[in-house]
């Protein structure tokens, strides 16, 4: 679960060069919704364009025909619905910051990592700080100060905190059932 | 998602911060850079002492500009040098696109992300470039790229690029970091101090005790405010704070 969906979309178009929703949605081994989303919402950002009117089908069925019109590199980029394009994560960002800095208090880093448009919240920054720390990303110093462990920085990717359910017999504390980890907001 | 449309931002930080001076210079600089007109060439350069923030301002100038990172080490060959470059990309083994196996293949593809993604790139610690002779390299990723890329380096790094002169004639700007004043100070305090108040008349005591350093200003707000969290005051102020001595950084002295 190394990739997202977008990531595999974007990879997939990036790819076709010109194509239709059902390409996307096979290329990347998503459910054609998902890819009409995407796209849909990438032609309002202007990066993806109609192109050709119709094209036949197999069985005679009509098909949108797209094409990228602005290849923006490896990065799926991240698109609202509305098509606006929306900066990295606030995790993402305090992720950069984090591995600029090295050893920093959680407010350097909120403040760091914030945007005028898109602030990070202290009790955002202490949240991600204490998962980071349990994961042996960071190793707390003072109080409120973190060490960032180099060796562990494997890329550029902000560590994500997922949430997953778990069904649990009381009786003998056994895991009878699990959800598929859902991705929190970030 | 052009350049020009993220880069520049020098409003004040969210929760009333004021950006350091640094971080203006540094941010207006890399700016330039991205909106220059295409006979200009785009690479900025930031040096300075150690201690003056540099590090700091490029952690902000990354957030603000979505720029890729990367800090240079002494053991950087010229492939580790492209393959921490590429993975700053996310072009790393076992993703889906992978770094290319030769030195030139790999700037072509370095090169061909900066300049699709429109992202400034930021070099830290560009004097072990410098030292292990990959300045050229460097070059050969603007000249393909023409990407805004800053470069960050020790005092003496402006007299170390003057020996490749193709490579000096193609920055833009030499931004000098400044010392920390005391609008600095107060904005440092306005980040820092949540538990006690740091008066006015200590704080430029704090800045004369710094010699310029940002991060010796910041060791002692900290000391400041636990001493003030020791004494329970509110506020510290130079008569509060006393004759106790300050962090200036220096080893302390033999006792005789």
């Amino acid at each position: 679960m190394a990739i997202s969906k977008r990531d595999q979309m974007w990879a997939a178009m990036r790819q076709l060069g010109s194509f239709t929703l059902v390409d996307v949605s096979r290329a990347a081994g998503v459910t054609e919704p998902a890819a009409t989303d995407y796209v849909k919402a990438l032609v309002l950002a202007g990066i993806v364009e109609k192109i050709g009117e119709m094209v036949m089908g197999p069985r005679g069925q009509k098909r949108r025909q797209y094409r990228l019109a602005r290849d923006l590199g490896v990065d799926a980029p991240r698109v609202a619905k509305d098509g606006r394009v929306l900066p990295p994560s606030g995790r993402q960002r305090m992720w950069r910051a984090m591995g600029i800095l090295k050893e920093f208090s959680v407010r350097d880093l909120a403040a760091t990592a914030s945007l005028p448009e898109a602030p990070v919240a202290l009790a955002e920054a202490v949240y991600y700080c204490a998962w980071l720390a349990r994961g042996g990303y960071l190793r707390p110093t003072t109080p409120g100060r973190f060490v960032a462990v180099e060796a562990l920085r494997f890329g550029p990717r902000a560590p994500l905190i997922q949430r997953i359910r778990r069904l649990v017999d009381a009786n003998t504390g056994e895991v009878m059932a699990e959800s598929a980890p859902a991705e929190e907001a970030s | 998602m052009s350049t020009s449309e993220t880069l520049v931002n020098t409003a004040p930080l969210p929760g009333g911060v004021a950006p350091l001076q640094n971080v203006a210079l540094c941010l207006g600089a890399l700016d330039k850079a991205a909106k220059r007109p295409g006979h200009l060439p785009g690479l900025v350069v930031l040096y300075g002492p150690s201690g003056y923030g540099k590090s700091t301002s490029a952690a902000y100038v990354a957030t603000r500009t979505d720029a890729y990172y990367v800090e240079a080490r002494s053991s950087w060959t010229k492939k580790a040098m492209l393959e921490s470059i590429l993975t700053s990309m996310d072009i790393r083994r076992g993703r889906t696109i992978q770094p290319a196996r030769t030195i030139s293949a790999m700037v072509d593809q370095a090169a061909e992300q900066l300049a699709r993604s429109g992202r400034p790139l930021i070099i830290d610690e560009m004097d072990h470039v410098v030292d292990r002779n990959a300045v050229e390299l460097v070059r050969d990723l603007y000249e393909a790229s023409r990407a805004a890329i800053l470069l960050i380096g020790e005092e003496q790094l402006p007299g170390k690029l003057s020996a490749w002169e193709r490579f000096h004639g193609r920055i833009l700007d030499w931004v000098a970091a400044q010392p920390a004043d005391l609008d600095d100070a107060r904005a440092l305090r306005d980040m820092y101090c949540d538990r006690v108040r740091v008066a006015d008349d200590l704080l430029a005591d704090l800045v004369a005790v710094a010699r310029g350093s940002v991060r010796r200003i910041c060791v002692n707000l900290e000391r400041v405010q636990e001493q003030g969290q020791l004494d329970g005051v509110d506020v510290m102020d130079r008569a509060a704070w006393g004759g106790r001595p300050l962090y200036t950084g220096e080893a302390p002295r033999r006792r005789s």
